[in-house]
């Protein structure tokens, strides 16, 4: 003891640095789940943060689009063209109403629900996202009063973003998969029955390897999650980067440039 | 200066770190505000190392709402802090040559720390990617660090001034 009250600025330090860390080891041990202090806390600031997010949204958004506008022009008509081709395919893939009935007469039959895996999903905006460090984790408005749990799927437009880690009344913790440790598991949209997995590199791209060394897989593929694991079958995680034949593991890895824009990431959607 | 003010003016860069910063980020990249108020507080008040537990807190509460576990941030905080702390004892930290080499060395501290940190709990980023990232960082965390220099520089003198002319009074 007196040997701690004549190094009094050691002491300090030590006790400070000793607490801290002990604060890491338990959110670690929780999976960086909140406790009771930390969702009361995460409320109050999510209280006083959203309105502003919501108006730095509208200034970045208005600012980008007056310095985009010929772009954004180019992109209009581009997206015009787009939608008329889709809306051409989906008049050749819609169903009659008729076939449609029946269709769901014969279910009944069966007793086959059709709706029964289908997810229902959730549109939020994300309100806070701390960039002072490269670890992309970030805050969206919406939680568990919507039916969000831990591990509910984040998707944009393009794709993949990653899953809920932490949440409560009125918001969620979104780890992207870019920040995440845990795998992807894949099938190639081309050829469904190239399969492999994939996870975040140290390059802040994903990487991995397919299962079949002999399997048929390019640069330029695009990849969608295979269904195995916490990810649904079919979201598009991303396009093939480089491939290349790892002698020593006698396996074809794969690098995959991320679908998803995360620099530009403002809304996105969440499967309950 | 008064513990409102200090709490005030971490409050304000904590909000603006997590909505604001969205203004100006590159590549995913953005100034640390609270960092950089740790460091100027330090920097120009007589007990400035008082806005070290600051640090800490607000450090925290980043770690809860934009952070994968509480803590990583708030310790990185704490030896930018330390840092600081030395640097007001034993440098010039009123000349801005002094002031830019320190918010260099600081943001290294921090993003080594940090980086550290996440990578011993398991985070897949190489030091590779960080270390590409680190530029675009120190570039920030020096222009803000100025500009907040020269804002409070100012308001900094002026204290200054008050207490050696209410102790000759």
């Amino acid at each position: 003891m007196n040997w701690l009250r004549e190094h009094k600025l050691f002491s300090v330090i030590a006790g400070i640095v000793l607490v801290l860390c002990l604060v890491i080891i338990v959110s670690f041990l929780s999976a960086g789940g909140s406790s009771f202090i930390g969702r009361g806390t995460h409320k109050v600031v999510h209280v006083i943060e959203t309105p502003l997010s919501y108006v730095t949204s509208g200034v970045r958004n208005t600012v980008a689009g007056v310095f985009r506008y010929s772009s954004l022009l180019k992109e209009n008509e581009e997206l015009k063209e787009q939608v008329a081709k889709l809306e051409q395919e989906n008049k050749d893939l819609t169903l009659s109403k008729d076939d449609l009935n029946q269709l769901e007469r014969l279910s009944g039959v069966f007793k086959f629900d059709p709706y029964k895996n289908k997810r229902s999903s959730i549109a939020a905006r994300i309100t806070e996202i701390d960039y002072s460090n490269p670890f992309i984790v970030f805050t969206v408005d919406r939680g568990t009063e919507e039916g969000i749990k831990n591990n509910s799927i984040v998707v944009d437009g393009n794709g993949l973003v990653g899953k809920v880690f932490d949440c409560g009344k009125g918001w969620s913790k979104v780890v992207s998969i870019l920040s995440e440790n845990n795998n992807v598991s894949f099938k190639v949209l081309r050829r469904t029955s190239v399969t492999g997995v994939i996870s975040a590199n140290s390059e802040g791209e994903l990487s991995g390897y397919v299962m079949n060394d002999r399997a048929k897989i390019v640069k330029g593929d695009t990849l969608v999650t295979s269904g195995i694991g916490v990810y649904p079958e079919g979201i598009i995680v991303g396009k093939v980067s480089t491939v290349d034949y790892d002698e020593d593991r006698q396996l074809k890895v794969i690098t995959v440039r991320p679908s998803v824009d995360f620099e530009s990431l403002q809304k996105v959607a969440i499967f309950k | 200066m008064s513990f409102k003010k200090v709490t005030f003016l971490f409050l304000l860069t904590f909000l603006f770190q997590l909505s604001v910063v969205n203004l100006i980020e590159i590549k995913n990249a953005g100034p640390n505000l609270v960092m950089c108020m740790m460091i100027i507080i330090t920097f120009l008040y007589e007990e400035g190392y008082r806005s070290i537990p600051f640090g800490i807190f607000f450090g925290l509460l980043l770690d809860i709402c934009a952070g994968s576990y509480v803590g990583p941030c708030a310790l990185s905080m704490f030896a930018v802090g330390i840092f600081a702390a030395a640097c007001h004892v034993w440098l010039n930290v009123e000349k801005i040559i002094t002031l830019i080499a320190s918010a260099i060395i600081s943001t290294v501290i921090y993003q080594v720390a940090y980086y550290g940190i996440m990578k011993t709990l398991g985070s897949p980023m190489g030091i590779e990617y960080a270390a590409k990232m680190l530029p675009v960082y120190i570039v920030y965390n020096v222009i803000v660090l100025v500009i907040m220099f020269l804002v409070m520089h100012k308001k900094a003198e002026e204290y200054h001034n008050d207490r050696y002319t209410n102790e000759e009074v």
